[in-house]
């Protein structure tokens, strides 16, 4: 009877294993992880941003991104969540944007059944900034990286400086620098 | 002795059990096989109406000389669809939508009025989210999308998108397209060549959840993130740890809402965003900038039909740049370049039809 049932524990330990393990998409990627803040303290919601200096058109994807946790840290995400990154050369950029005004779920609704309405101008969307400018462009960011073929866990992104926190349009054509 | 008897004829409780617990294990190891063969018969039947509507350019465009293009009708806000219908023997309803009116609110999808209402099952793809609850009296849904290639367009296309083969026409007081006048593309336009050209892909669709949340990156577009003030590699931070956008992420439905009205979640996609990717507009009415990758519910990929006619399967993985800088280039490649080769890898390359790049599939 024993036998039995530990035959069943296993059978049933294999269609798990079976159905349950899931391989990375990608390989060759090294870990990169590290922690963000802004004037010694720690920045939650940032997304940080890597630019292969020089695009490789034999990888399936050269940048990757990520967004900051509670305390300030990140691990880096190519293709899956938390993947890492190809090993190389990368332009770091920063930025943590918060989006005020802008339309309502109730307000599009109303929108949709009264098409009338729907002439009615959009209300103004602004984009706030809450890191200093320079760290969202890869040209004045002064953070670029270079990641070994055995990763880097241990990154850190110091920003320091004054954020601009004037509001800006959205409603523009032109990218919200 | 009776004893005896039963013992040699039947079975005991704990032998049956046994004997159970095994057909159900196997009958489980069986089960994500059927489903894996169910989803292999719905992808099949995605890729042969892709096929279908990718022959129908092909016919339009030998009908007419010339692509079919968004931007028509009274309000210059029409997709290419319906102007297909006599190409995949919808001719009917093709009649029925423009017959004569002098009502104008007919002549605009917009509006809600019945003829451009139902569903049209050439416009579905089985796998790609249920349609169930949209009624007869609602918009038509559509999962297929035109490409848009490598160009974040405004709303009605303000910018004009000079990459695509199904690039903005210039507004139009004309209510068909085949009254229309003015220039769309032929297939001559595609100088990188037709089978490295992508025409048509999918999109998730969720219609019957306009203007309401939707968590999930198929079918949902993350708001409050106008495209043409974000870069893509933003847009993808979006993403949480499963197929869910991130907690704190504001999000909405909709998309392939209404397959005749030219807005940002109908009927078109990007090849910006690798396939399966998270989708970023503005307001939840996506008039505002957006981008949009396609989406689908087969597994590891999307399907793609390319200018040529054929279709191929797509997978999350092909090769992309996603920065909008590529190390390289200026602020402009934000949202697509205007001229030159595009900066958003193999899949870029794959949407323009006149960059001049050598990427093929």
């Amino acid at each position: 009877m024993k036998k039995i049932a530990l035959a069943l524990a296993a059978a049933l330990c294999c269609s798990f294993i079976g159905t349950g393990c899931t391989k990375a998409r990608l390989e060759g990627l090294v870990p990169a992880e590290g922690v963000v803040t802004l004037n010694g303290e720690t920045v939650e919601g940032a997304t940080v941003m890597f630019a292969p200096k020089t695009y490789d058109p034999s990888r399936p994807k050269g940048s990757a991104q990520a967004v900051t946790d509670a305390s300030g840290k990140f691990k880096m995400t190519t293709l899956d969540p938390g993947d890492g990154v190809f090993p190389g050369d990368y332009y770091v950029t920063v930025t943590k944007d918060r989006v005020e005004g802008g339309m309502s779920l109730e307000e599009v609704k109303r929108r949709r059944e009264n098409p009338d309405a729907d002439d009615e101008p959009a209300p103004e969307q602004t984009l706030v900034r809450e890191l200093p400018d320079r760290y969202a462009d890869i040209n004045t960011s002064g953070l670029d990286q270079t990641i070994s073929a055995e990763g880097n866990v241990k990154i850190e992104l110091a920003l320091e400086g004054e954020v601009d926190a004037s509001p800006r349009s959205m409603n523009a054509g032109r990218p919200g620098m | 002795m009776s004893r005896k008897i039963f013992r040699l004829c039947g079975f005991t409780l704990v032998e049956l059990l046994v004997v159970i617990a095994i057909i159900g294990i196997l009958i489980g190891l069986l089960l994500p096989a059927v489903q894996a063969a169910r989803e292999a018969a719905r992808r099949m039947q995605c890729t042969n109406k892709l096929k279908q509507l990718c022959l129908a350019i092909q016919n339009y465009n030998d009908a007419h000389g010339k692509l079919p293009g968004f931007g028509f009708g009274i309000n210059a806000n029409q997709t290419p669809v319906a102007g297909l219908y006599p190409f995949i023997e919808l001719t009917s309803r093709y009649d029925a939508i423009y017959a004569p009116s002098t009502n104008s609110g007919d002549h605009d999808p917009y509006r809600g009025n019945a003829r451009w209402n139902g569903i049209v099952d050439a416009l579905l793809c089985p796998s790609d989210g249920s349609t169930s609850s949209v009624g007869a009296d609602k918009p038509t849904p559509i999962n297929y999308c035109f490409s848009k290639a490598d160009y974040v367009e405004g709303n009605y296309g303000s910018w004009g998108n000079t990459r695509s083969p199904f690039g903005l026409l210039q507004r139009s007081d004309e209510w068909k397209d085949t009254d229309w006048g003015g220039g769309s593309y032929a297939l001559n336009a595609i100088t990188d060549g037709t089978s490295n050209t992508v025409a048509l892909s999918e999109r998730v669709g969720s219609p019957s959840e306009y203007g309401s949340e939707k968590r999930s990156i198929r079918g949902g577009v993350a708001i409050n993130s106008n495209a043409w003030s974000i870069l893509p590699n933003a847009c993808l931070a979006k993403r949480g740890n499963g197929s869910d956008y991130a907690d704190g992420v504001a999000t909405a439905g909709g998309s392939g809402e209404n397959a005749y009205y030219y807005s940002n979640n109908n009927a078109m996609f990007q090849t910006i965003l690798p396939p399966n990717a998270p989708s970023c507009t503005g307001n939840a009415d996506f008039k505002q900038p957006m981008y949009a990758p396609p989406t689908s519910n087969h597994s590891g990929g999307v399907n793609v039909g390319m200018c040529d006619g054929s279709v191929r399967f797509i997978s999350d993985t092909i090769s992309c740049e996603t920065s909008g800088t590529s190390g390289l280039a200026g602020w402009y490649k934000y949202w697509g370049s205007a001229t030159g080769k595009s900066t958003f890898g193999v899949w870029g390359a794959l949407g323009t039809m006149n960059a001049g790049e050598t990427e093929t599939l």
